[in-house]
C-alpha cells in the first residue's frame, strides 16, 4: 500500500469543518459505533469512523471525494449512539458542504452561497436579476404602483418570454459550473476509490438502480434515530418534482400553446398536481423545520447551510402558493411583490443549486452510483 | 513444666451424634490425667464460655483445649490465651464430625487421636513471652523526591520523627524537571502547576523532618527498631538509630541510547520524552540540530516499553505524560502540531477527562500505529508507521521526534539502603529491579520487615500515585514500629508475641537456617553460627523447619512438641489392617480450605489425621522421619502455590518444603521405604474440591506399597 | 469481633463505614498501628465485591486467600469491633469528633449460631441469591457464603414468612434465632470517617442495543466470575445460562456502558485485565472454545503487561480493535451476533457467538454523598482526593474505579490519613 506522505493536515479545513457544523469533531476516539449503528454503511469499507479521523487529520482531498460521505443520509443513528458526542452525522453534513465548495465553479459562488456573513449578496444578485427582467419588460413600476385591475402576472408584470429566457439561460449557466464540479467530482471518486473490473455494473445500469432506489426513499426508511425525515423529505422531493415537471411543461406550453396560459380552472390537471406539489414540499418543509428545532440530537445540529437550503426551498412553495391565491383572489396590493420574491427564492433555490444544500442532488445521486459500482453498496 | 490442663469438649453440632465423646474424656482422664475434662451441649454460648473461664480460674488451669469447632469460627468467645494461660483450638467439628462416618469405629479412633494431639501440644508449649526491647521509633526515608517528600510529611504530622536522606544537594528529584503536571484532582482537564517548591519548603520547615541533603547510606546494621545507620555526607559522617525504613528512590528513566531503531543517536532532533519536558520548562523550542523552529512534534508511544528486547513492562504515565507535552506545545505556538503514534492509549479510570481535553485540541492528531523507521531526510525527519486508523501507511514529517521513554527503578543494579544482612545489603526485587510485592492483597510486602518501598522505585507510577502510595508506605512503617514496640510480629502473623529462639550450644554452622529465612532475619558471624534478629522476623518457622540440629523454637510452636503430637498418635498393627497417615497443612490456605470442603460435607478418608503447621517451610524433615518411625504408612504435606506466581504467604515456604521433600527421598531410600510415602502437594484456598481427591489418592498410593514395615517395632 | 455490646456509646476510635477489601485493609492496617476501629458493613457478611470474584489478576489466586488473612487479622484484633448488616444513619459533628448514628438490622439469626446447618433444610422458602447476581437460589435463611465473617446465618426480612412459620426456630438448637428480633439504633463517637463503600456495577439493562436482560446469553463480567467461581452457580463450570450448554464461541464486549456520554463517561481501569483473566477461565475450562475480544483501547496496568502479553499468546483468543455496538439474537438457537468494525482492517464483522460477556464499568455508591451532602465529589459522583479537611477520608473505589491492588494501596494510605485526623 502507498503510504501517505503527511507534511501538513490542512488545519484551516479542519477548522472550516467546526465552523460548518462539525465543531465535536474532535471528540472522536475511534470505537467505530458509528460504522455499526449505521444502516446504511457497508460492510467492506465501512463509514463513518475513518471519514472521522480523516476529519481530525485535515485530510481534505479524501473527504471531498469519499463517496462514502454522500451515502448518509444523515439519520443520526451514529450521532445519537456516539460515546462521546463527536456527532459523526453533523461531521459528514459539514464535509458534504466543503466537497460542494470544492468541487463547483465558480469558486466565489461558492462562497457568496456558503457564508452566513454575505447572506445579503446572496440574495442581492437575483433581486438585482429580476429587477433587469422587470426592466426589459419596462414594468418596474408594477411594483411601486400595481394596477388596481385583475391580477395578470404576465400582463402587468414580467411576460413569460422574458422570464423564461432570462431565468433558463441563467439557471443553465449555473448549471454547466455545478456540471463542471460534478464530473471533476466523479473523477477523483474513481481515483480516491478505484472500480473494480469484476464487480461493476457499468454506468447505465448503476444510475437506473440508483433511480429507482431514489424513487422509493429505501434509504431513508432504514434510519432510526431521524425515522421523521423519510417522510419530510419524501413531501419535498415528490413536493419539487411535481412542481419542476409542471413548470416545465408550462414553459413549454407557453411556447407552443401561448394562448392556454394563464389556467384559470383550479380542476385542471396540471393546477391539480401543481397544488399538490406545494402541499407536498411545504408538508415535507416544515416537518424538516419542526425536527430540527425541537429534536435536533435526532435530527442533527443545523448549520446556515441547512437552513438556506430549507429555508428557500420552503419559501418557494409558500410564496408559490400565495402567488397563486393572491391572483384568484385578485390581491393586486400584494400579488406582485409575493411574485416578485418567489421568483427571487426560485432563483436561489435553482441558480444556487451547485452551490448550495440543493447541490446534494447532483452530488449524492452518482456518489451513489460510483458506490454502486465499486461494490459492497448494502442493498 | 508444671501444665496444668483442661480440656472442653462441645457435644453440639454434630460432634455428639458422630463420635463416643465418652470414650474422649477417657483418653483425657486416664491416658492423660488432665485435670479436668467438661462436657457441654453449647459450649460457645454465653454459659459454656461462663463454665470455661470458672474451671480457669478455679482450678488453675494454664493449659486449656476446645475441642469444638474450627479455630477459625467463634475466634472471639474462645479467647483465653493469656500470659498465664496457653489454648489450643480442636475442631472436632469440622476435622471429624463432619467429614468422618457417624459413629464407626474409625471416626472414633480419629476424635481420641486429635484428643491426644491437642493435650499434647499444650502440654509442650507455653504463652509467648514477647521479645521487648527499648527501640527507636524514628523513621529513615531514603529519597527525598516527591513520594519521599510526602512519605515523610505523613510521618512527620503522625508524630514520629523522621531521617529525610537525599543523595542530591537538593531536595526535588525527578519532580524539579516537572514543566507541567498531569492533573491529580478533578476535573483533571488541564495539566497542573508542580508545587514542587512548595513541597520542598514544607519538608523543611517541619521540625520532625531531619533532611539529610548529599547524604548517602553508608551502612545499616542492626535490626527493625534498632536500625543503627550510618550516613556520609562529603566527609562528614553522621549515625542515627532508626525503627523503620521508607524507601523512595525513585526511578531514571530508560537509556534511549538502547533505541537506535527509533532514530536515537542519528538525528540530535529526535528527543525523549525527558528531554521534550526540559525544553518545555526552559520554554525554549527550537530544533537542536540547527535552532530552527519547531512546527512539526510526533510523539512515538511506547519506545523501549512494552517490548522484549527492551522493557517488557508497561510504565503507565507516558501516554498521559506526552497528551500533556502535546497541550502545552500547542498552548506555547498554535502553529504547532502534535501527533501522537500509539498502540493503546493509556488513560484509565478518571484519566479519561485528561484524555478527552486533549483531544478537543485541533492541532493534536492521535492515531494508533506500529512505527517501523525514523529516517533523516535533509534537515527533516520522517516517520514511518503501518497498521493505523486512517487505512494507509504514513509517514509523517517532523521537526523534532518525542520517543516516550519508561521508568527503570533507581534500585536496579544499584546498592541503596547497604543492609547488613546476610542475605543482601537491599529488599530483593523482581527481574525488572522493582522491589514490589507478589501480593495482590499485600502491596507492601518487600520481604524485609519494617521496610518499605514507595513510589516508582516499586513499580511505574504517576504522581496522583505515587502520593498516595508515600501514605501506604508511611503507614506500614508505623504499623512496623508499633508491633515491634510490643514484641509482636507483622503480617502475615499480625500480632504475634512468640519469636524463634536458638539453642547455638548445639548448632553445627550449616548454614542453612541463615540462607533459607525468606526475610533475612539471621545474620552469621565468621563461623557461620546464626545471629538472631526477632524484630525481622515474621515467625513463619522456616528456620526451624531448615535446621538438622532442630536448635530453634517458638514457646508454643515447636520441633519436640509437634513430634510428640505425632507420636501421640496410637498406630494400630499391621493385621488390624488400619493405616495411618498423617498430613501436616499448612495454616494459611490449606486449612481453610479444609474447613469449607468439610463445611459442604465432603467425607474424608478417617485414617488420615491433620497436624495443622505454620507453614510448610517449617516443616522440619525430622517430622517425617518420626513419623515413619512411629509407623505412620505416609506423610502428606499440603500447603500453599509456590512458583513464579506463588501464593505462598512467606514467600517460599512451601517451595523449601519441596525440595526438602526432594532431599527426603534419599532418606527413604537408605531406610527402604518407599519414596511414595511422602508427597507434597500444592492447594490454593478455593480448591477445597480438591481435598477428598487428594488424600483418597495417597491414600490408595500408601495400600498399594503396604503398610509401613517399621509399624510394629 | 463481631459487636457484643451494641448500644453503648463509644469512645474515640475511627469509623470505617463499608466492609470490602479496602474497608476491611483499612480497618486493619489502622488497628495494627494501635489504633481503635468501628467496622460497619450494610451486608450480613465482610468481602464486599471482591470475595465474590473467582482470581485476581495477574497471578490468577483466589481472593478468599488475601481474605481469609484479613479476616484472620481482623478477628485476632480486640480493637476493631465489626458491626455487619448496619447503615451509617446520620453523621454530626465535626473533625476530631464525629457523632454517628447507626442502625443494626433486625438480626433475627443470633450471636449463638454456629452454623451447623440443621435449619436450612427446614426453610421452605426461596430467594434469588444476590451473592450471585440472581443466577441462583438460597433459602430464606442462609449462609451469606462459605468464608462468611461472621461466620453465622442470615434471615431476608422480604421473604421470611416469620413466625406463621417458624419451622427454622424449631429446628436450631442453640436458640440462635429470635424472629422478634428488631433493628437497633445506636451511636459511636469518632475522631474520623473513612469512606470505603465501593462500587456497584453499572445497570448493563441501559445498553439497549447490546441486549443484556432481553438475551440470555448475555452475561456481564461480575457474571461470569460467578459463573466461572467453584461455589457459584454452576459449581464452577462455564455455561451458558439459556440452556447450560457449554459455549464453543464466546465474545468479550469491551466499554460496554463505559467511556460513553451515554452512560459512564469515565473509564473504569479495570475491565480490559478482566477480560483477559476470564479469556484464561474459559481456556482451562473449555480449551476449545474460541474467543473473540473488542476493544477500543487495551488498557493494562504496569505490573500487568506481562501476564496480558502472556495470554494473548492463545491461539483461541483474537484481539479486536472496534467496539460492539450492536448485538442481536437468533432465538431457535439462543446464539448471538455481535457487530464491531476492525478499525485496523477497515471492515465491519458480524460474529455469531454462543455467549456474549459485556464488560460493564463500576458506579461509585452514592451513598456518601445522601450521608455528607457538603462534602467534594468529582462530576462522575466520585468522592474528591482531598476531603481531609472535613475530617473524612475516602478509600478504594469510593474516590475513583481501581483494581484490587489499588484499592489496597489506595485504603492503607487512607488509614494513615485517618489516624493523622485528630
Amino acid at each position: 500500500m502507498t503510504a501517505l506522505r503527511l507534511t501538513e493536515p490542512d488545519l484551516d479545513f479542519i477548522k472550516e469543518l467546526q465552523k460548518t457544523g462539525g465543531e465535536s469533531l474532535k471528540k472522536c476516539f475511534q470505537c467505530a459505533t458509528c460504522s455499526v449503528v449505521c444502516q446504511l454503511s457497508p460492510d467492506n469499507n465501512p463509514f463513518p469512523r475513518k471519514e472521522m479521523i480523516w476529519a481530525q487529520w485535515g485530510q481534505k482531498e479524501r473527504l471531498v471525494s469519499d463517496h462514502h460521505v454522500w451515502l448518509c443520509h444523515q439519520c443520526n443513528d451514529c450521532s445519537t449512539n456516539c460515546p462521546r458526542g463527536a456527532r459523526p452525522g453533523d461531521v459528514l453534513a459539514a464535509v458534504r458542504a466543503q466537497s460542494i465548495r470544492h468541487y463547483s465553479i465558480p469558486g466565489f459562488m461558492t462562497k457568496i452561497v456558503q457564508d452566513p456573513k454575505l447572506i445579503l449578496v446572496a440574495l442581492a444578485i437575483p433581486v438585482l436579476y429580476v429587477l433587469a427582467m422587470l426592466g426589459v419588460d419596462g414594468h418596474l413600476s408594477t411594483l411601486i404602483h400595481p394596477p388596481k385591475a385583475e391580477v395578470e402576472y404576465g400582463s402587468y408584470f414580467l411576460s413569460h418570454l422574458t422570464l423564461n429566457i432570462m431565468f433558463t439561460s441563467a439557471f443553465v449557466i449555473f448549471l454547466l459550473g455545478g456540471l463542471v464540479g460534478l464530473t471533476r467530482f466523479i473523477n477523483d471518486m474513481k481515483k480516491t476509490d478505484p472500480i473494480p473490473g469484476d464487480k461493476d455494473p457499468g454506468f447505465i445500469k448503476a444510475v437506473i438502480a440508483a433511480f429507482f432506489e431514489l424513487l422509493a426513499h429505501r434509504k431513508f426508511k432504514k434510519c432510526t434515530a431521524g425515522s421523521n425525515r423519510y417522510f419530510s423529505h419524501f413531501g419535498l422531493f415528490y413536493g419539487f418534482a411535481l412542481l419542476f415537471i409542471v413548470t416545465s411543461i408550462v414553459v413549454l406550453l407557453i411556447l407552443v400553446a401561448p394562448d392556454t396560459y394563464p389556467i384559470n380552472s383550479l380542476s385542471n390537471p396540471l393546477k391539480l398536481a401543481g397544488n399538490l406539489g406545494a402541499i407536498l414540499l411545504i408538508g415535507g418543509g416544515l416537518i424538516a423545520i419542526y425536527d430540527r428545532l425541537t429534536t435536533p440530537d435526532l435530527a442533527g445540529q443545523s448549520s446556515y447551510f441547512d437552513w438556506f437550503f430549507l429555508l428557500v426551498i420552503l419559501t418557494v412553495g409558500i410564496t408559490g402558493l400565495l402567488t397563486e391565491i393572491a391572483r384568484f383572489t385578485n390581491a393586486s396590493s400584494w400579488a406582485y411583490w409575493m411574485y416578485f420574491f418567489h421568483i427571487v427564492f426560485v432563483f436561489c433555490l435553482l441558480c444556487y443549486l451547485p452551490y448550495s444544500k440543493f447541490g446534494h442532488l447532483l452530488y449524492r445521486f452518482f456518489a451513489i452510483v460510483h458506490s454502486k459500482r465499486v461494490g459492497g453498496y448494502p442493498e | 513444666m508444671d501444665t496444668t490442663v483442661g480440656v472442653f469438649l462441645c457435644t453440639g453440632c454434630g460432634i455428639d451424634e458422630a463420635m463416643d465423646c465418652e470414650a474422649l474424656k477417657k483418653v483425657a482422664e486416664s491416658e492423660y490425667k488432665v485435670k479436668c475434662f467438661h462436657s457441654h451441649k453449647k459450649l460457645c454460648n454465653p454459659d459454656g464460655v461462663e463454665l470455661i473461664k470458672k474451671e480457669i480460674s478455679e482450678q488453675g488451669l494454664n493449659r486449656v483445649v476446645i475441642a469444638a469447632c474450627s479455630p477459625r469460627v467463634k475466634t472471639e468467645v474462645f479467647h483465653f490465651d493469656s500470659p498465664e494461660v496457653f489454648q489450643d483450638r480442636l475442631g472436632l467439628r469440622e476435622l471429624v464430625a463432619w467429614t468422618g462416618e457417624p459413629k464407626h469405629e474409625d471416626t472414633d479412633m480419629l476424635a481420641q487421636d486429635y484428643i491426644r494431639m491437642s493435650i499434647v501440644k499444650v502440654q509442650k508449649g507455653a504463652p509467648p513471652e514477647p521479645f521487648k526491647e527499648e527501640i527507636s521509633k524514628d523513621m529513615l526515608v531514603v529519597g527525598g523526591g516527591w513520594t519521599g517528600m510526602h512519605s515523610a510529611l505523613d510521618l512527620a504530622s503522625a508524630g514520629y520523627k523522621v531521617h529525610l536522606v537525599e543523595k542530591d544537594d537538593k531536595l526535588g528529584g525527578n519532580a524539579l524537571n516537572l514543566a507541567k503536571r498531569v492533573p491529580m484532582n478533578p476535573p483533571r482537564r488541564e495539566p497542573e502547576e508542580p508545587d514542587i517548591e512548595d513541597l520542598i519548603g514544607k519538608v523543611q520547615a517541619d521540625a520532625n523532618i531531619d533532611v539529610h541533603l548529599a547524604t548517602e547510606i553508608q551502612r545499616i546494621n542492626g535490626q527493625p527498631g534498632l536500625l543503627d545507620t550510618d550516613l556520609k555526607s562529603g566527609s562528614e559522617e553522621k549515625h542515627v538509630r532508626v525503627g523503620a525504613i521508607v524507601s523512595a528512590v525513585g526511578y531514571r528513566p530508560y537509556d534511549p541510547a538502547k533505541l537506535a531503531h527509533l532514530g536515537y543517536g542519528t538525528s540530535p532532533d529526535v528527543i525523549t520524552n525527558v528531554d521534550m519536558e526540559k525544553m518545555l520548562k526552559q520554554d525554549s523550542l527550537k530544533k537542536p540540530s540547527d535552532n530552527g523552529s519547531v512546527k512539526k512534534v510526533v510523539f512515538i508511544q511506547c519506545a523501549g516499553s512494552r517490548d522484549p528486547d527492551h522493557l517488557p513492562y508497561c510504565s503507565g504515565v507516558c501516554c498521559a505524560e506526552t497528551l500533556k507535552q502535546a497541550r502545552m506545545l500547542r498552548d506555547a505556538d498554535k502553529d504547532i502540531k502534535a501527533f501522537i503514534l500509539y498502540r493503546d492509549m493509556r488513560t484509565p479510570g478518571l484519566l479519561e477527562d485528561f484524555y478527552k481535553s486533549a483531544q478537543d485540541d485541533p492541532g493534536i492528531f492521535l492515531t494508533k500505529a506500529d512505527v517501523k523507521e525514523v529516517k533523516s531526510e535533509g534537515n527533516n525527519l520522517v516517520v514511518a508507521a503501518e497498521n493505523t486508523l486512517l487505512g494507509q501507511d504514513l509517514e509523517l514529517e517532523a521537526d523534532i521526534v518525542v520517543l516516550a521513554t519508561g521508568m527503570v527503578p533507581n534500585t536496579l543494579d544499584n546498592e541503596v539502603l547497604k543492609l547488613n544482612y546476610r542475605q543482601g545489603p537491599d529488599m530483593p526485587v523482581d527481574r525488572y529491579g522493582f522491589p514490589d510485592s507478589n501480593y495482590v492483597c499485600f502491596p507492601y510486602e518487600t520481604q524485609r520487615t519494617a521496610m518499605y518501598a514507595a513510589g516508582p522505585v516499586r513499580q511505574p507510577m504517576d504522581a496522583y500515585q505515587s502520593r498516595v502510595d508515600a501514605s501506604g508506605a508511611a503507614l506500614k512503617a508505623i504499623q512496623a514500629v508499633e508491633e515491634i514496640s510490643r514484641g509482636a510480629a507483622v503480617h502475615p502473623r499480625a500480632g504475634d508475641l512468640t519469636f524463634p529462639e536458638f539453642f547455638l550450644q548445639r548448632c553445627t554452622q550449616c548454614k542453612r537456617c541463615t540462607e533459607e529465612c525468606p526475610f533475612g532475619a539471621l545474620n552469621e558471624d565468621e563461623k557461620g553460627t546464626p545471629q538472631p534478629n526477632p524484630n525481622r522476623c515474621r515467625r513463619c518457622g522456616v528456620c526451624m523447619g531448615a535446621c538438622p540440629e532442630r536448635i530453634i523454637s517458638f514457646k508454643n510452636y515447636h520441633v519436640d512438641q509437634i513430634v510428640s503430637m505425632i507420636k501421640a498418635v496410637e498406630i494400630p498393627e499391621e493385621d488390624e489392617e488400619k493405616p495411618r497417615a498423617l498430613c501436616l497443612i499448612c495454616e494459611n490456605d490449606a486449612y481453610p480450605s479444609l474447613d469449607i470442603a468439610a463445611l459442604n460435607k465432603q467425607k474424608l478418608n478417617p485414617y488420615m489425621r491433620f497436624l495443622p503447621v505454620r507453614c510448610l517451610g517449617s516443616v522440619n524433615v525430622v517430622f517425617i522421619a518420626d513419623a515413619l518411625s512411629a509407623g505412620y504408612d505416609g506423610v502428606l504435606l499440603l500447603g500453599c502455590k509456590h512458583g513464579d506466581d506463588y501464593q505462598c504467604h512467606f514467600i517460599k515456604g512451601s517451595e523449601l518444603a519441596t525440595k526438602r521433600m526432594e532431599n527426603v527421598q534419599e532418606a527413604l531410600q537408605r531406610l527402604v521405604l518407599e519414596s511414595e510415602r511422602v508427597r507434597i502437594e500444592e492447594l490454593a484456598l478455593s480448591e477445597w474440591r480438591r481435598i477428598p481427591k487428594i488424600v483418597d489418592e495417597f491414600m490408595e498410593t500408601l495400600e498399594e506399597v503396604g503398610p509401613n514395615p517399621y509399624k510394629d517395632m | 469481633m463481631s459487636s457484643e455490646n451494641v448500644g453503648e456509646a463509644k469512645n474515640e476510635g475511627i469509623l470505617v463505614v463499608g466492609g470490602g477489601i479496602s474497608g476491611m485493609t483499612a480497618a486493619v492496617e489502622a488497628a495494627e498501628v494501635g489504633k481503635k476501629v468501628y467496622l460497619v458493613e450494610k451486608e450480613p457478611y465482610l468481602g464486599g465485591r471482591v470475595v465474590r470474584m473467582n482470581q485476581y489478576f495477574p497471578k490468577l489466586c483466589p481472593p478468599v486467600c488475601g481474605f481469609e488473612i484479613n479476616s484472620r487479622r481482623i478477628k485476632q484484633n480486640p480493637r476493631i469491633e465489626t458491626f455487619v448488616s448496619t447503615q451509617v444513619k446520620k453523621i454530626t459533628g465535626r473533625p476530631g469528633a464525629f457523632v454517628v448514628t447507626l442502625e443494626t438490622k433486625a438480626s433475627m439469626v443470633n450471636d449463638n449460631c454456629t452454623a451447623c446447618g440443621k435449619c436450612i433444610d427446614q426453610c421452605p422458602v426461596e430467594r434469588k441469591d444476590d451473592f450471585n447476581y440472581g443466577m441462583a437460589k438460597t433459602k430464606a435463611i442462609f449462609l451469606p457464603h462459605a468464608m462468611a465473617y461472621p461466620f453465622k446465618y442470615v434471615i431476608d426480612p422480604s421473604v421470611c414468612k416469620g413466625k406463621d412459620c417458624a419451622k427454622c426456630v424449631e429446628a436450631c438448637e442453640y436458640d440462635a434465632i429470635d424472629l422478634d428480633a428488631v433493628p437497633v439504633e445506636f451511636e459511636l463517637n469518632v475522631t474520623s470517617v473513612v469512606f470505603a463503600t465501593g462500587w456497584k456495577p453499572y445497570d448493563a439493562t441501559r445498553m439497549e442495543n447490546l441486549g443484556f436482560g432481553k438475551f440470555k446469553n448475555v452475561v456481564t463480567n461480575v457474571m461470569m466470575e460467578r459463573i466461572a467461581a467453584v461455589d457459584g452457580p454452576t459449581g464452577g463450570k462455564i455455561q451458558r445460562p439459556s440452556d447450560g450448554k457449554e459455549p464453543k464461541s464466546i465474545a468479550f464486549v469491551q466499554c460496554a456502558g463505559s467511556r460513553d456520554e451515554n452512560h459512564l463517561a469515565y473509564c473504569s481501569g479495570v475491565c480490559c485485565m478482566a477480560s483477559l483473566k476470564q479469556s484464561t477461565y474459559v481456556k482451562e475450562k473449555l480449551p476449545d472454545c474460541n474467543m473473540e475480544m473488542f476493544y477500543i483501547d487495551l488498557r493494562v496496568a504496569p505490573r500487568v503487561e506481562e501476564f496480558s502479553v502472556k495470554v494473548q499468546e492463545n491461539e483461541k483468543l483474537k484481539l479486536t480493535k472496534g467496539k460492539v455496538a450492536e448485538i442481536t439474537e437468533d432465538p431457535s438457537t439462543g446464539n448471538l451476533t455481535v457487530t464491531a468494525e476492525d478499525t485496523l482492517a477497515g471492515e465491519k464483522i458480524h460474529r455469531e457467538v454462543e455467549m456474549v460477556v459485556l464488560a460493564t464499568g463500576m458506579e461509585p455508591n452514592p451513598v456518601v454523598k445522601e450521608l455528607v451532602p457538603d462534602l467534594e465529589f468529582d462530576e462522575h459522583g466520585f468522592v474528591h482526593p482531598e476531603t481531609t479537611d472535613k475530617g473524612i477520608v475516602g478509600a478504594g473505589c469510593a474516590k475513583a474505579p481501581l483494581d484490587v491492588y489499588s484499592s489496597v494501596q489506595d485504603a492503607t494510605a487512607a488509614a494513615l490519613k485517618a489516624i493523622i485526623l485528630r
